[in-house]
């Protein structure tokens, strides 16, 4: 395969790949779909003209294409709350030595749930930040927002789901 | 003082300057509702990220081998429909050329089409019979049945009427309003 910019594709599909595939699997909730999704984002990229410069910023870009194929999918197909119920059926092993933690008490589906019910804005800056091992400067490039902006962004989406966990926790016997 | 949960986040995240690092530190220690509310954020993580997608890797080979199967196909039906690029002077310069060699076109097919052009030489036709009024016409078509070519002499010189009209025009609008 020949290259795309200075560096070889093999590089770039090594280095983005696994943060694609959870990127876009968390807000689709569908492995066939997420793999679609990062095949046409890679071969976006392959098509794209000029290349890319640098490494990194192939790895934002890309980032930044399979996050948008993945939200214009699930708005598409209107399937985010199936797909997620799908995703967290299985049981999960809650730490016990959060003695206080509200979590404690929450299946991991619920807390996807409460994923999916957050505003597009803070739902996508949470995912990159969980899955996708960017840091803030970073996820303000994908985003092309500022690295404050990431910040707020991070801290309301995590207050956010605890808030939402905490209503939906007071109907739970 | 407690830090604003806000900063307690970044903190978290490792996203603090390192001159505050320290001192957020030092608070953590002795608070035990900061401490409280960084456990929550680590079980929000650890639950969050507790289930990665079984079989990444497996995931990475089919979508590698799928693109590379995607790149021969195009790369080898559609040779004729790659990119061409074409500097924007060269562009400019083509559409330039196009253009005065249309308009040349044009103007020598306007030049063509010309009704009043200049007639340098008036050639005299033969004329066999000479014809003067519309009714010898008549009886020269009725009487030869055989195929003939008719020429109508205009006046060379315009006549004039009273008004200033030439009279051939002033014929024809009598014919027409008749």
């Amino acid at each position: 395969m020949e290259k795309q910019g200075p560096y070889p594709f093999r590089e770039v599909y090594e280095l983005a790949f696994p943060i694609l595939m959870r990127v876009s699997f968390r807000i689709t909730g569908d492995r066939e779909v997420a793999e679609e999704l990062c095949q046409e984002a890679f071969i976006r990229f392959l098509n794209r003209y000029p290349p890319i410069p640098t490494l990194d910023q192939s790895k934002y870009w890309l980032i930044r294409v399979v996050k948008n194929l993945s939200l214009n999918f699930v708005k598409r197909k209107g399937r985010e709350r199936k797909a997620f119920e799908k995703f967290g059926r299985e049981p999960m092993k809650v730490q016990e030595s959060v003695e206080d933690c509200l979590l404690r008490k929450e299946s991991a589906a619920r807390l996807r749930e409460g994923l999916e019910q957050l505003p597009e804005k803070l739902k996508v800056v949470l995912i990159l930040k969980e899955y996708s091992g960017l840091n803030y400067r970073e996820i303000g490039k994908v985003l092309k927002i500022s690295e404050g902006n990431v910040k707020v962004r991070v801290f309301r989406a995590r207050n956010r789901l605890q808030e939402l966990l905490d209503e939906e926790g007071e109907y739970v016997p | 003082m407690c830090p604003d949960k806000e900063v307690l986040s970044a903190y978290f995240d490792g996203e603090i300057e390192s001159s505050l690092m320290a001192s957020i530190k030092e608070h953590i220690e002795v608070c035990s509702s900061c401490r409280k509310e960084l456990s929550c954020l680590e079980e929000l993580r650890r639950v969050l990220l507790a289930e990665d997608i079984p079989g990444i890797e497996e995931s990475s080979v089919t979508v590698w081998q799928a693109i590379n199967r995607l790149r021969k196909v195009t790369s080898r039906e559609r040779i004729w429909q790659k990119q061409l690029v074409i500097p924007v002077p060269v562009a400019t310069a083509f559409m330039v050329l196009f253009v005065s060699v249309l308009s040349l076109f044009f103007v020598v097919s306007l030049k063509q089409d010309q009704p009043f052009r200049t007639v340098s030489k008036i050639e005299t036709l033969p004329v066999d019979v000479q014809i003067k009024t519309i009714e010898d016409l008549h009886r020269a078509i009725e009487g030869d049945t055989t195929a003939f070519e008719v020429t109508i002499l205009l006046p060379q010189e315009p006549i004039y009427d009273f008004s200033g009209k030439p009279t051939l025009l002033r014929a024809a609008e009598y014919e027409r309003s008749k």
